[in-house]
């Protein structure tokens, strides 16, 4: 179990000055401002939850992933996991974490996925029979097994996070963290991951914890959502707990020629229909179509609402 | 185990790239011979002569100072800080594997060629030098316990990159030491003796210009556990200061450009 407690993390960064006068004065003294990353974070995941970790750029998303996976210290509040200080780094610990991310790879750049796969089964000291067993499964499932002998600069970008993939389950990890991990995959890939992630929560009983700008990802990925701005958390529920008011509210897109012939898209509330229609001559309307609330403009909604 | 992995991992992955292997010995000799042939025209001339050195062996004892250097590199303090800077250091700080066990075991991998060579280089410029199978095997010894010596200051050195932004000044200061402390270019006896009596127990100097010295004109066995025992000492006070210095800059450190 994941539990964190009035996590508030702080760092320090430097403010700089601007022109030639600016920089000769910061050059003998630099002005020192505190961000806060992370503010009074409190919040509890279950084993074998599915936990979608959403925000705008700088929520603090990462900053608390990090913190989960032990990269970054924790000065104020506390973290467990499984009992654990994850900045501690115990060997229990490590060996219970899998890490996914889309933009950092952890495979052998110049050598075949199986060259990484054997040392990283030498390095949780996986029993041969089930570094095996759980090889052939994995490669079988994402449809790889021909890969696996081949270089890994010279697998594509989908490839290439399918072999990720493997690497962050081979040792059957009891928490994983995704960040991105659909990030430039074709349709047919993502969901092929999706399938994969959904099996290891059902078989294993994973706790997964997806990072993810895609609203798919979370869509397919996550039973519950946390909802993080500026470095708070203002929603963790199930996606159905959303605010009612919002979850219903129900939109207008008005498609219309402008005065230069080309089609725009005006999206609107009921109330605001009749006076937008007004103003667009009626030969310029292409159409006119209802439609309820998308997911992702939902979650903005709710952050946009915080941040007022 | 598992740095036995990542030594074979990390040796696949230095025999890929042939050409770099060629390269870089090449680039070697071709640097050796040009302080040869500088060395050969004062030698000639008679404008300079290092004491105990024949031209004969000044000319060994600048290949093996060069080609020892190719193994005692300097190249782990920059994959480290590489690592660091890029935020990659994060994949293995997730993994139950030692930061220093993982590095050494990399290391070791790619430069096993480079160490075959040299204890190659060894037997032969020992046997050269009529010097006794024990005391090679000494010298062996002392090169195992040089090498973890030198890598410990590699990393230190690496974990700067916690602090510095930007890397190019490392770069410079490092190899500017091993060229000024490594006897890359002239052996360190020919320097004044005030200078040579404290620049001799340098850690670039263990590991190039004693090893060298010991195979050209030679040092008695005491003098070698002499120096032993000085790189003992380095080891302890580099693993020391690595230990309080990943402490700190762990703390610094924000895994930027990944998680």
């Amino acid at each position: 179990m994941i539990e964190v407690k009035n996590a508030t993390l702080q760092y320090t960064t430097f403010k700089r000055s601007q022109g030639l006068k600016g920089v000769m004065h910061d050059f003998f003294k630099r002005s020192v401002i505190q961000v806060e990353a992370l503010s009074d974070i409190s919040l509890t995941i279950n084993e074998g939850e599915m936990i979608g970790l959403i925000g705008r750029n700088g929520a603090g998303k990462t900053t608390l992933i990090k913190l989960l996976t032990g990269i970054l210290p924790l000065r104020q509040g506390e973290i467990k996991i499984d009992q654990m200080l994850p900045y501690q780094r115990e060997k229990v610990f490590l060996k219970n974490i899998g890490v996914l991310l889309g933009q950092r790879s952890q495979l052998i750049w110049d050598l075949p996925a199986i060259d990484t796969y054997d040392m990283l089964a030498a390095i949780y000291e996986l029993p041969k029979q089930m570094y095996n067993a759980r090889l052939t499964w994995l490669s079988e499932q994402l449809e790889v097994t021909e890969l696996l002998y081949i270089p890994v600069r010279k697998l594509s970008l989908g490839q290439r996070v399918k072999c990720e993939l493997i690497a962050a389950l081979l040792h059957r990890p009891k928490y994983l963290f995704l960040d991105e991990p659909t990030l430039g995959l074709d349709f047919v890939t993502q969901k092929t991951i999706y399938k994969i992630l959904r099996l290891e929560n059902q078989y294993h009983k994973t706790t997964i914890i997806t990072t993810s700008h895609y609203i798919k990802d979370i869509e397919q990925l996550a039973d519950k959502v946390i909802i993080l701005n500026k470095g708070k958390i203002i929603f963790n529920d199930k996606l159905e707990q959303l605010p009612k008011e919002l979850t219903t509210e129900i939109l207008f897109d008005i498609d219309f020629l402008n005065s230069k012939s080309v089609e725009k898209k005006l999206t609107c509330a009921p109330d605001k229909l009749n006076e937008i229609l007004a103003k667009i001559p009626a030969e310029r309307i292409l159409r006119v179509s209802q439609r309820g609330m998308e997911l992702e403009e939902l979650i903005l909604q709710f952050i946009k609402g915080d941040s007022i | 185990m598992k740095y036995l992995y990542v030594f074979l991992a990390s040796l696949k992955a230095k025999l890929i790239y042939r050409t770099n292997i060629v390269l870089e010995y090449g680039l070697t000799i071709l640097q050796v011979g040009v302080s040869i042939f500088v060395w050969e025209a004062l030698y000639s001339q008679k404008a300079l002569v290092v004491p105990n050195y024949s031209l004969e062996k000044l000319n060994a004892y600048l290949f093996l100072a060069n080609f020892l250097a190719l193994s005692f590199s300097v190249a782990p303090a920059f994959r480290l800080a590489t690592q660091i800077k890029s935020g990659r250091l994060s994949t293995l700080l997730e993994r139950p594997i030692s930061l220093y066990g993982e590095h050494l075991a990399y290391f070791i991998g790619d430069q096993f060629l480079g160490i075959v060579i040299n204890l190659c280089l060894v037997v032969y410029f020992g046997s050269l030098s009529g010097i006794s199978v024990l005391m090679l095997l000494l010298l062996v010894i002392y090169l195992a316990f040089a090498g973890v010596m030198f890598f410990s200051l590699m990393m230190i050195l690496g974990m700067l990159a916690f602090w510095l932004i930007e890397l190019w000044p490392l770069r410079s200061f490092v190899t500017a030491c091993y060229l000024l402390f490594g006897g890359r270019y002239f052996p360190l006896s020919h320097l004044p003796n005030k200078f040579f009596i404290v620049i001799q127990y340098n850690p670039f100097s263990l590991v190039t210009d004693i090893p060298a010295r010991f195979l050209t004109v030679g040092l008695s066995g005491y003098e070698l556990m002499q120096y032993l025992i000085v790189t003992l000492g380095w080891t302890f006070i580099f693993l020391v200061i690595y230990r309080l210095i990943l402490k700190h800059g762990l703390r610094l450190y924000e895994g930027v450009e990944s998680i």
